[in-house]
């Protein structure tokens, strides 16, 4: 895990926090709007499960498995 | 001086080595938790297609997706705070998002007496419903009871910037149930 500040780490997590309440926003919007509205749902929870995965999860955490050295 | 300067750096060498170990465990377990699900969304659509019945709140499924979103930003600080060394942000957002959990199986209990009575689990939407949240609200509750040890070993100051594993841990299994509901969310109430 690459070193940073507390005040960092937090501001991150807000403005993930922040885009992930977007895009719960706009999936509402979506399935109020359109008939068929499964792929264009399913795309945007991707979209959030990734967001959850790389930055509240750190899957870059686990990049010493492909670099082969710590970088902590 | 230069011995123990030594001995200094292969301690932290073989600490890192076993964290490494550890976080690659969990992923594994995180992946192999997450195909059970998968299993579980793919009977979903191949039982019932894009059937929802109209007695199923969309307004709830809103609220109780919102409460694990925070939640979610909560863990996430609480893990920030004790990597930094912060104990009363850590202990606060730990009971920050176990209050948001319980809340979260209180909604899903309100949304269960609902469904009891307008599709029950002996009908097809009902297994499906009712496999589905039961699957995931057993995990909110495994979570909730790491949650509450943590809380307590916290209280103990058992944890700190240079020992944070079990923080880790804990919070990566909470984004997990996140991240699946991030999927039962559309496939029960939004389709």
């Amino acid at each position: 895990m690459i070193m940073e500040t507390k005040e960092t780490g937090m501001q991150r997590g807000w403005m993930t926090f922040a885009v992930l309440v977007v895009l719960t926003a706009i999936e509402f919007a979506v399935s109020a709007a359109m008939e068929e509205p499964l792929i264009v749902l399913m795309l945007i929870a991707v979209i959030k499960a990734g967001l959850i995965i790389v930055y509240f999860m750190r899957f870059g955490d686990l990049s010493v498995i492909w670099n082969g050295e710590a970088d902590e | 001086m230069t011995s123990i300067s030594h001995h200094g750096d292969e301690h932290a060498h073989g600490r890192y080595a076993q964290i490494t170990t550890n976080r690659i465990g969990l992923w594994l377990f995180l992946i192999s938790e997450t195909m059970v699900f998968a299993g579980l969304l793919v009977v979903r659509f191949y039982l019932q297609g894009t059937f929802r019945p109209e007695e199923l709140s969309q307004v709830l499924g809103l609220i109780v997706t919102s409460i694990l979103l925070v939640s979610s930003l909560t863990m996430y600080r609480a893990e920030v705070a004790i990597s930094h060394g912060d104990q009363k942000a850590f202990m606060n957002n730990t009971l920050i998002t176990l209050i948001l959990g319980i809340v979260f199986v209180a909604g899903v209990a309100y949304e269960w007496s609902q469904a009891l009575i307008h599709f029950p689990p002996n009908t097809l939407f009902g297994t499906v419903f009712f496999a589905m949240t039961g699957m995931h609200l057993l995990h909110v509750i495994s979570g909730l009871v790491m949650l509450a040890l943590m809380y307590w070993g916290g209280s103990k100051g058992k944890f700190s910037a240079e020992n944070h594993w079990t923080p880790e841990a804990v919070a990566k299994y909470w984004h997990m149930v996140d991240v699946v509901w991030v999927f039962f969310y559309v496939a029960l109430y939004l389709v």
